[in-house]
């Protein structure tokens, strides 16, 4: 990455877009934590994530690609495994779980083993699991991956309905219409480098070109002196 | 600490519902690993006791000699124990997806760094005790040890692993830090060559008294002298040994100050390790999660049109899974430097038959050395096919799509790996075996009669591990080590000792002793004749086998649905 500078509001939802080998992932790795910065700072909710790397943490929440559960665990169990990490209470905790299950409609199987979930099935337990601590920041990578057309929709509900009540969403996604649907700037990255930021309506300035932002982006990056 | 026991919480409910899981597996599969798994260690408790009754009858010299005994099997059980933690560490802490999933919580550095710790030695403390308890329990029913004897060892035992694991992972963590992930396979070349260069050394060392033509009470002393290096009072294994051995001599205020040496040194090397790991986590796991991307364009073309070349004989589809399989082999350096270290070791130790006093008057020694060479070269290889063949099928799993619509039938991706084991294990196999019967200049005969065991034992070990592998597919695990842990991995295994003992029982011991009888003449044309069936039998056994195997293979591979 090279000379990215970034800062999204609360209450907002910026999609991060780019090419494959962009840099997506690296940028996502460094605002959760998992990778650190060679030079340069990931600060979250005022935090800094390399020197107050607990607390960053507890006012995020992030949704990977690829969702990781404990196979010999169960939806209700990892749920409440994640409740205990950010220390929530015993009783409340057990209210906000029953109230995800409800949510993403993982009744039907919360008491069975994750090794016998389908790729969507687990991306909705990750996704309970994002929210169950009310994060400040979440961020969240291919979301619509793997989820049939109604939890799509209801994802992007839920993620709208987070905004309003005053959270920041960072999106990475190769689903244009999604981030043309929910997000209120975006953001585009070529190569390590930061190549388009603002508006939809700002980009298509930037890029003289009207209608689709599957049109716009392919303006930037394929013309990189745009 | 409260997030290191909510993870520890969730680590212990994973293992319930595993327990719990196993009561839907196969009742016959669970006894099968059980008895096997007992059957191994009442084994063990068996050739320890039998060997420690041996020492009681050296009159004078028995307490001496148990502490040798004692001394040398913790002393190799840390040294392994050192090696696998370090493995298992690099695993679970840079190669792990739990870890990036805990890494993104807010859980402490400290804390995760703990739980890989434990986890660690979880994994490894099992196999301590697994090995560990027969040697105890065999000491005590020979030599008649307090009550309190056992349920001490125990907890010196579960105090004592922390040591390995705690360097185990202090090395790992240097490892990843200081060693150029672009290097890695130069690395682990050099670390096999050291490893051989040891192996060599350790036997030019152990010939220097091995070679005596008699064996009396005065060589004891001379011997043990050459095992001092077990002694040596630095070494956290003799201070276990020393625990154990007073606890057995009802000293109990002894063995409780070697218990507080040992625990002393376990809380001195985690907290090192732990330091270590607190100033050094972050470069490292960074480090471990930078691309190294390595262009093979050029090498890529040799390899393939070398393969084609040199199976002309065999389908182009064939070739082609051949090839893939072999490329992904070379390009994984923890596979082919296994493979390096162990068939390594197996041939400094031929090339050095020489030194043993095979020829030293006992009968028929140069006859038992050849066979103990091909039965330990069959074994070491079963361990191979075992670890490294019978996971193939399993891991094609997630990657099915691309074979699964290859316009080629699945017939032939099985033939691919057969013939990649095959020809893999011959060319190995077939060199300590030809390169042992030079060394003990054998005749022509017994040298193409050896052959020819090898080229069926290679083909059977092979069948099996594929066969098996697709009978008992585990198409959604990428680990392989967890694939072979299962019930087809442990069938597998215990298939192929059978295998190797029916070979070694009905062609090459008979064969041994027929020759015995030709000994003293020329090799007339009975001799031959014999040899002639003796070969016919081999290949009609290796071939039964890997027509037998690759069938029930084939019919499950067939039907099997991605």
């Amino acid at each position: 990455m090279r000379r990215l500078a970034l800062e999204i509001k609360p209450g907002e939802i910026f999609a991060f877009l780019g090419p494959n080998g962009a840099g997506k992932t690296t940028t996502i790795k460094m605002i959760v934590g998992l990778l650190r910065p060679s030079g340069g700072s990931v600060a979250v909710c005022g935090y800094n994530m390399a020197t107050q790397a607990i607390s960053a943490k507890e006012t995020l929440s992030y949704v990977p690609d690829q969702p990781y559960l404990y196979e010999k665990l169960t939806a209700r169990e990892f749920l409440h495994f994640i409740a205990d990490i950010y220390n929530i209470e015993r009783d409340i905790g057990d209210v906000k779980v029953a109230r995800m299950i409800e949510l993403f409609e993982l009744g039907e199987f919360a008491d069975q083993l994750a090794e016998n979930y389908s790729h969507g099935m687990k991306q909705r337990v990750v996704m309970a699991a994002a929210l169950l601590h009310d994060p400040s920041v979440i961020v969240i990578d291919e979301p619509m991956v793997g989820l049939d057309p109604r939890s799509a929709k209801l994802l992007k509900n839920i993620l709208t309905g987070k905004a309003r009540e005053g959270a920041c969403v960072f999106m990475s996604t190769h689903t244009l219409s999604v981030a043309e649907d929910i997000a209120d700037r975006v953001g585009i990255i070529d190569r390590g480098d930061l190549v388009a930021l603002g508006t939809i309506g700002e980009l298509r300035r930037q890029a003289r070109v009207g209608g689709r932002l599957e049109d716009v982006f392919l303006a930037i990056t394929e013309n990189p002196g745009v | 600490m409260s997030d290191l026991a909510t993870i520890l919480r969730a680590r212990r409910r994973v293992l319930a519902n595993a327990v719990m899981a196993l009561r839907h597996e196969s009742r016959l599969k669970t006894a099968f690993i059980a008895v096997f798994a007992l059957a191994f260690w009442a084994a063990l408790f068996e050739a320890f006791r039998e060997g420690f009754l041996f020492i009681s009858q050296v009159q004078g010299f028995e307490t001496f000699l148990i502490a040798i005994v004692f001394a040398l099997f913790f002393l190799s059980l840390l040294v392994m124990l050192v090696f696998s933690n370090a493995v298992l560490f690099y695993s679970s802490l840079y190669n792990s997806r739990e870890t990036n999933f805990l890494l993104t919580l807010p859980i402490s550095e400290e804390s995760l760094f703990a739980y890989k710790l434990i986890e660690t030695l979880m994994y490894s403390s099992w196999a301590f005790l697994y090995l560990g308890v027969p040697i105890i329990l065999a000491y005590g029913y020979t030599s008649g040890v307090p009550w309190y004897f056992y349920p001490a060892a125990l907890v010196m035992f579960v105090v004592f692993v922390a040591i390995p694991a705690s360097i185990g992972s202090l090395l790992a963590i240097l490892f990843v830090n200081f060693v150029p992930r672009s290097r890695l396979r130069v690395f682990l070349a050099v670390l096999a060559a050291a490893f051989l260069l040891t192996v060599l050394a350790a036997i030019k060392y152990a010939s220097a008294f091995s070679a005596s033509p008699s064996f009396a009470i005065s060589d004891i002393s001379r011997i043990t002298g050459k095992l001092a290096f077990s002694q040596n009072p630095w070494l956290p294994s003799l201070w276990l040994s020393k625990a154990i051995l007073s606890l057995g001599h009802s000293r109990p205020s002894r063995a409780l100050f070697y218990l507080l040496v040992i625990l002393s040194n376990s809380i001195f090397f985690a907290s090192i390790a732990a330091a270590t790991s607190r100033r050094l986590f972050w470069r490292s796991f960074s480090k471990s999660h930078s691309s190294a991307a390595r262009y093979l364009r050029s090498r890529h073309k040799v390899l393939s049109r070398a393969i084609h070349r040199l199976f002309f004989f065999l389908p182009r589809e064939i070739r082609i899974f051949l090839t893939k399989d072999l490329k992904t082999f070379l390009r994984d350096p923890s596979q082919w430097s296994q493979v390096l270290i162990f068939f390594g070791v197996l041939a400094i130790y031929i090339a050095n038959i020489r030194s043993l006093p095979y020829n030293l008057g006992m009968k028929h020694a140069r006859s038992t050395i050849s066979l103990l060479n091909l039965a330990a070269t069959s074994l070491v290889l079963s361990t191979f096919t075992g670890r490294f063949i019978f996971p193939l099928v399993s891991l094609e799993g997630k990657k099915f799509w691309v074979l699964g619509l290859a316009p080629v039938k699945r017939k032939q991706i099985l033939y691919g790996k057969f013939f990649f084991a095959f020809f893999g294990s011959l060319l190995i196999s077939e060199a300590l075996i030809l390169l042992s019967n030079y060394i003990l200049e054998f005749p022509l005969s017994m040298v193409v009669c050896h052959a020819v065991l090898v080229l069926a034992i290679c083909a059977g070990l092979s069948a099996i591990s594929v066969g098996l592998g697709a009978r008992y597919p585990n198409l959604k695990e990428d680990n392989a080590a967890k694939i072979v842990a299962g019930f087809g991995g442990t069938l597998n295994l215990i298939v192929s000792m059978l295998y190797i003992a029916v070979m070694m029982v009905t062609v090459a011991l008979p064969y041994h002793t027929t020759l015995a009888q030709f000994a003293a003449g020329a090799p007339g044309q009975q001799h031959y004749k014999i040899l002639g069936a003796y070969l016919a039998l081999s290949l009609a056994l290796g071939t039964l086998t890997s027509v037998f195997f690759l069938s029930i293979g084939w019919a499950k591979f067939e039907r099997l649905e991605f």
